[in-house]
């Protein structure tokens, strides 16, 4: 299982060997939710994802 | 990849047969011989209502066990259930007979694939009254490994929170008197009206990460001219996680003493955060990911089943089709469209648990 740095606090984050790209994670230190990315040089990073939306409910 | 086929008519038709039935809470008895020729038309040989009222269908005969639950009732008032222009409309197409007739089709669609779980598609009662059908499950002792709840989430959206709900019933007395002489009389519309101001002083949050609270009922006085001596309210309050129930009817209790009221507590429901890395939350988006879906995290600012069922599975989220601003409006409807791509995501989430190698 790879580790990536969560880009907002550097920490180690675990990623499992089949995560796909767009796949989020969640650091398990700072609690920052991250995209798994690929670039063009297929090599594997985390990004912030975009803004957790707020939403209706019951 | 391959997505699994759902026909655009079996899901017009199962969508449009759960909404002819009008099932506010309390009513959902209503909906029994058209949930078991749904259940049979789409294939299920295993489906079947609780004593409390719960409808499910089942495929699948392995050891873990994996849910797909959303509700039966709809908030009261009805509408005409009529498909036009690619929507299909009626009150519950939104919220949330459209997540559950996506939730049936996925059922029917993967059952045949199935090796290690069982798969139970569930309607609950109750959900938009006080959660009876899921805490009748959670009193129980229902075991499932993973849940879906199918709530509107705009299809890709996952929802990992939702707040707690608090509601009370305010009730003060008073001396009453003329209103020709206030400043020798008591009035109960006003002490309520005092404990309202402190509850909204101290709770009159703006955002999903304060306590909101909204007075949402108020009955008193029956003459112009005479103070009440009698009057009653409702107040609801919203809360996210780590607040909790407890901490907050403390302080209401401390209100209460200042304000001179009297309150009871009507419905408590604690708030749930779960985490992104949860096994439904994973699969689920690897669903969507192989669809060619991009999946959002959203947060909610109500309460639905997954505030109960959490007590069950820490593997549990929510998601499915619909628009959520136009749930318990007189608009509601659902794109046919995104029926049929929540179905997808739904057998591509079972797929994905039942392939687990890892046990759950």
């Amino acid at each position: 299982m790879p580790s990536l740095n969560c880009p907002v606090c550097g920490a180690s984050v675990e990623v499992p060997n089949d995560a796909l790209p767009g796949e989020l994670f969640e650091c398990g230190d700072c609690g920052a939710q991250l995209e798994y990315f690929m670039d063009e040089k297929n090599t594997a990073s985390l990004k912030v994802a975009e803004e957790v939306a707020e939403d209706w409910g019951q | 990849m391959n997505a699994v086929e759902i026909h655009r008519e079996t899901a017009v038709s199962t969508l449009v047969q759960l909404l002819e039935v009008y099932t506010p809470p309390g009513e959902e008895r209503r909906l029994e011989r058209t949930w078991f020729r749904v259940c049979s038309d789409l294939g299920y040989r295993d489906f079947w209502r609780d004593e409390v009222g719960n409808y499910f269908a089942a495929a699948g005969s392995g050891g873990r066990t994996v849910m797909l639950v959303s509700h039966v009732d709809t908030v009261p008032g009805e509408l005409r259930v009529r498909v036009s222009e690619g929507k299909v409309y009626g009150r519950g197409a939104v919220d949330a007979k459209g997540p559950l007739s996506a939730m049936l089709l996925a059922g029917s669609a993967a059952a045949s694939k199935l090796k290690n779980i069982r798969l139970i598609v569930a309607g609950l009662v109750d959900e938009e009254g006080n959660g009876y059908g899921a805490k009748k499950l959670v009193e129980e002792g229902l075991e499932a490994d993973a849940i879906i709840i199918g709530e509107p989430t705009g299809t890709t959206g996952i929802a990992l929170s939702y707040r707690g709900s608090l509601s009370i019933k305010v009730r003060a007395q008073a001396r009453g008197g003329h209103a020709s002489a206030p400043y020798i009389a008591e009035s109960a519309l006003e002490k309520i009206l005092h404990l309202w101001k402190l509850v909204e002083e101290h709770y009159g949050g703006k955002r999903y990460e304060e306590v909101t609270s909204a007075l949402t009922t108020l009955h008193a006085g029956d003459w112009v001219s005479r103070i009440p001596d009698k009057a009653e309210g409702s107040i609801n309050i919203r809360f996210p996680h780590p607040y909790s129930s407890k901490e907050i009817l403390s302080k209401l209790e401390e209100f209460v003493k200042i304000a001179d009221c009297q309150i009871e507590v009507i419905d408590v429901t604690e708030p749930v955060v779960t985490n992104v890395n949860n096994l439904a939350a994973r699969a689920l988006q690897r669903a969507m990911l192989r669809l060619g879906l991009k999946p959002r995290i959203v947060k909610k600012t109500g309460t639905s089943d997954m505030n109960t069922l959490v007590a069950v599975t820490p593997n549990i989220v929510a998601c499915g089709p619909g628009d959520s601003t136009l749930a318990h409006t007189s608009a509601e409807a659902v794109e046919i469209k995104d029926i049929m791509t929540a179905a997808q995501i739904y057998v591509e989430f079972v797929r994905e648990m039942d392939s687990a190698q890892q046990s759950l």
